[in-house]
């Protein structure tokens, strides 16, 4: 797999907001919680 | 003892727990602790990786991140959640700007990754970390004569490391020669077992599977031996409709290499997750179960 390259503040932002949302609402941890997509 | 963050992944909470336990098991005996990653999430499989590149290896940095937060070396026993992760801490440790990039996000969960860690596959640890001459000493009960193919799967020799041959490893059939087994010929022992793709195709997976047992079977196997939970769910789950599909009959045993490691170290086999197998094992086994029982 080739890294797609570098990226702008704006997919930056994106990522981190996204980031956020996984591990608020799924709380992550070991995928023991159900949830739906 | 030497301490490893254990970082099961989904399968082995689900589908594998004889793995999961296995692998405890076999490691404990060989001086190895696997302390569970706390607060681990999913590595991704290949799922994440096709929606969101960055978003990917920043849910993968998280893991490597608690990792080295507890000063640990990363050891994950699934194949695909040790490429994940694999690739990630390389792609962090030669692109500091993409390391700065996904700790960015990170920030978010007040971790940061340095790329201070090593990650490893379970068999790797075994293989090379522990080494072969080391296992032998601590053999108890010897599988001699347990004819094993030893499969690699498609995802374990990629990434290698310490430019290993790719194209014809020997760790695997080494680690089980150590244990007392005599690795067979198998040529399919690098061909990918289809992976997901039983979900899109169905037909085209199921060949891919008859394959790997035909040629296990044309080399006198006992069992197939892997080091990843969806090359197992695959060669085993699937035979009855391999049967069905191809007009076979095969009954081949798919078991870890973690629980005839285990065997082989004298840990008791309902330590090591047997008694779960689709397809019997007692044809093979039951000469080394019942010494154990005595």
């Amino acid at each position: 797999m080739n890294y797609p390259g570098k990226y702008g503040m704006d997919e930056l932002l994106i990522c981190r907001a996204l980031y956020r949302q996984c591990i608020e609402q799924f709380s992550l941890h070991s995928n023991q919680q159900e949830f739906e997509l | 003892m030497k301490q490893y963050a254990y970082f099961p992944g989904c399968s082995l909470e689900k589908i594998a727990l004889s793995y999961d336990k296995s692998s405890k098991e076999s490691a404990k005996s060989l001086g190895v602790e696997l302390k569970e990653l706390e607060d681990w999430n999913c590595c991704g499989a290949t799922t994440y990786f096709h929606v969101d590149q960055l978003l990917a290896n920043t849910l993968v940095a998280r893991n490597l991140a608690i990792a080295e937060k507890a000063g640990l070396d990363l050891v994950a026993p699934c194949s695909a959640c040790y490429k994940n992760a694999f690739f990630t801490n390389k792609y962090m440790k030669e692109d500091p700007e993409l390391a700065d990039h996904i700790n960015y996000a990170l920030e978010e969960d007040d971790l940061h990754f340095n790329g201070s860690i090593n990650v490893w596959h379970l068999i790797d640890v075994f293989a090379d970390e522990i080494g072969m001459e080391a296992i032998k000493e601590k053999v108890t009960k010897p599988l001699e004569g347990l004819k094993v193919a030893a499969y690699y799967g498609c995802q374990i020799v990629r990434p290698r490391k310490n430019g290993e041959n790719v194209e014809d490893p020997h760790f695997f059939e080494d680690l089980m020669s150590a244990i007392g087994t005599q690795p067979v010929d198998f040529a399919t022992r690098l061909r990918c077992c289809g992976g997901s793709l039983i979900m899109t195709s169905r037909e085209a997976a199921l060949d891919m599977v008859q394959k790997i047992l035909q040629n296990a079977v044309d080399n006198q196997a006992d069992v197939i031996a892997t080091a990843c939970p969806l090359c197992q769910i695959n060669l085993e789950c699937y035979q009855a409709q391999v049967n069905e599909e191809f007009g076979k009959n095969y009954s081949m045993p798919v078991l870890y290499f973690t629980q005839l490691m285990g065997l082989a170290l004298g840990v008791p086999p309902k330590r090591l997750g047997f008694g779960k197998e689709f397809v019997s094992v007692m044809p093979f086994l039951s000469p080394y179960l019942a010494k154990e029982a005595k």
